[in-house]
Formats: C-alpha cells, structure tokens, sequence
C-alpha cells in the first residue's frame, strides 16, 4: 500500500468518525480524555523525582528535603494534589512512599560495600 | 484554562472540529487526535492563552502549529513554516514568537496499526473494512443491521478504542 493510498483510508475512516452534528458530550468527552493524559503525565513526573531520589546511594534520605521536593513539583502543577486523588493517590500513600524509600535506602546502607 | 475550554458553546465546538479535519485533510492524523494533543498542550500549559485571547483561535493556533511540524518532518528536515488557514491574522500577531515554535507528536495512523488496534474486536475490525471499502450510512445501517442510532453508537465504540490506542504515545 502507497502513502497515497494509506493516507486515502485513514482519510475515509475519519470521514466515518467525524460524520454526524459534533455536540457538546463529544467535546466534554474529548476534553475529559486530555485532562486523564495530563494528570497521569504530571503522577509520572512525581513517580520519576521519587525514582530518582530512590536510586540515590550518596546522599541520606532526607524526608524533609524530599517533602520540599514534592510540594515543589505540586506547586508547578496546581493540580497535582487533585491528580493524585484522582488516580487514587491519597496524601498518606506520598508519606507512605516516602518511607519506603527510606526503609530502601536503610537496607542499601546495611548492605556490605 | 479548563472552566473556558469547558464553557465552549456548540458552535464554537463545531468550528473547531471543522478546522482540525482541515488541517488534516493531508495527515494520516485524526481530527480527533489533533484537538486531543492541542488540548494536552493547552492544559499542561506548554501553550498559554491569555485572558484576552479567544480560547477557539487559541486551540486552532496550536493545532496548526502541530500540523506545520507534521509536515516539516515529513519534508525530511526542511524546515517550513506552513500558513495554509491565516484567516486570524489577530491571533497570528497576538501569539508570541515561542508560541509559535513547532511541535511534533508521534501516533501518526497507519491501517496496519489500526487493524492492530481493532483485532480483538471482530465488529469494529468488520466496521472498519467496511468504512474502508466505501461503505457509509445506510448501507452501514444495513450491513450491521442497525438504525442511525446503533449506527452511532458503533462510531462513539470505534472512536474509544482507536483514541486509546494513542495513550502515552505523545511526546514533550
């Protein structure tokens, strides 16, 4: 199948998706949809800082400094608190989290070099 | 940003669909996936619309802003900014110069993903070979043996699973 003729059937299929009179439960459902991407966006972000201070070996886990850290990345997004929520995150799994990693980073320190 | 994206009123809406299928007219995109990015973008802040701009200009701004990068990586690096729609030169001089930097996304559709998407669903998978092969409307109706409103109903199923399958597939 040509590019030419690729892009003819994706064209026909969007035809098909787009027929009929948009309304407003479209547009809800469509902005509903970005909203779910962008808060499992801005979870992912604070799951990778978490990650990053986890695999940290030479610096303690310090849970005031990790504490900052987060309510750093909740305040570039507003919406951080109400995204965790919504993904069924609440503020006690943040304090949980945290102890994991620093019950993590006791076991590492155990460890014999 | 989100209580006047919500607040679109259904013209606004319809305008908005009518000018992402433009912009598409020459993609293997989706309309559909095309207002979904700009939306991610709007929402995530990467483009911000001011107070006094209009929110619909605003969204066609960056979807044409998204399309132009399309083709620019299809032109295989030459750079080129495409005005193909500059029926807002208002917006055109309100949108700052870093507003109009170029962005990618990368779901672009294929029938072969698409098959992928709809292979486990025997139905949409028919639906889609028979949209494909020219079918539309009644003769949907009649092949699947449904009224306009089952006929629909199997559009908003297809549109659910084929969007789905373009999660996470965005990129920064």
């Amino acid at each position: 199948m040509n590019d030419e003729h690729e892009l003819a059937h994706v064209r026909l299929l969007d035809d098909f998706l787009e027929d009929g009179e948009p309304d407003l439960a479209d547009w809800h459902a469509e902005l509903e949809a970005a909203e779910l991407r962008v808060k499992k966006a801005r979870l992912q972000d604070i799951r990778a800082m978490l990650d990053r201070d986890a695999g940290s070996s030479v610096v303690s886990i310090d849970r005031a400094r990790l504490r900052a850290e987060l309510q750093k990345a909740m305040a570039a997004g507003a919406d951080t608190p109400l995204t965790l929520a919504a993904r069924g995150t609440h503020p006690e799994d943040l304090d949980a989290l945290i102890d994991d990693l620093a019950e993590l980073e006791r076991m590492d320190a155990d460890q014999p070099r | 940003m989100r209580e006047r994206l919500r607040a679109l009123t259904p013209e606004q809406y319809r305008d908005l669909a009518a000018r992402s299928r433009y912009l598409v007219r020459d993609q293997r995109l989706l309309a559909a996936d095309l207002r979904q990015e700009a939306l991610v973008r709007a929402l995530e802040g990467r483009r911000r619309c001011r107070q006094s701009w209009d929110v619909v200009a605003f969204l066609k701004g960056v979807m044409r802003s998204i399309i132009g990068d399309e083709r620019r990586d299809e032109a295989e690096g030459r750079v080129s900014v495409l005005r193909d729609d500059l029926d807002e030169p208002v917006f055109e001089d309100l949108l700052p110069v870093e507003q109009l930097a170029l962005d990618a996304i990368d779901y672009r559709r294929t029938i072969a993903s698409i098959h992928e998407t709809l292979r486990s669903d025997p139905q949409l998978m028919a639906l889609a070979r028979a949209i494909l092969d020219g079918k539309r409307g009644e003769a949907l109706q009649h092949q699947f043996q449904v009224d306009a409103d089952g006929l629909a109903a199997l559009r908003r199923k297809l549109k659910r699973k084929l969007y789905r399958a373009t999660e996470g597939k965005s990129r920064p």
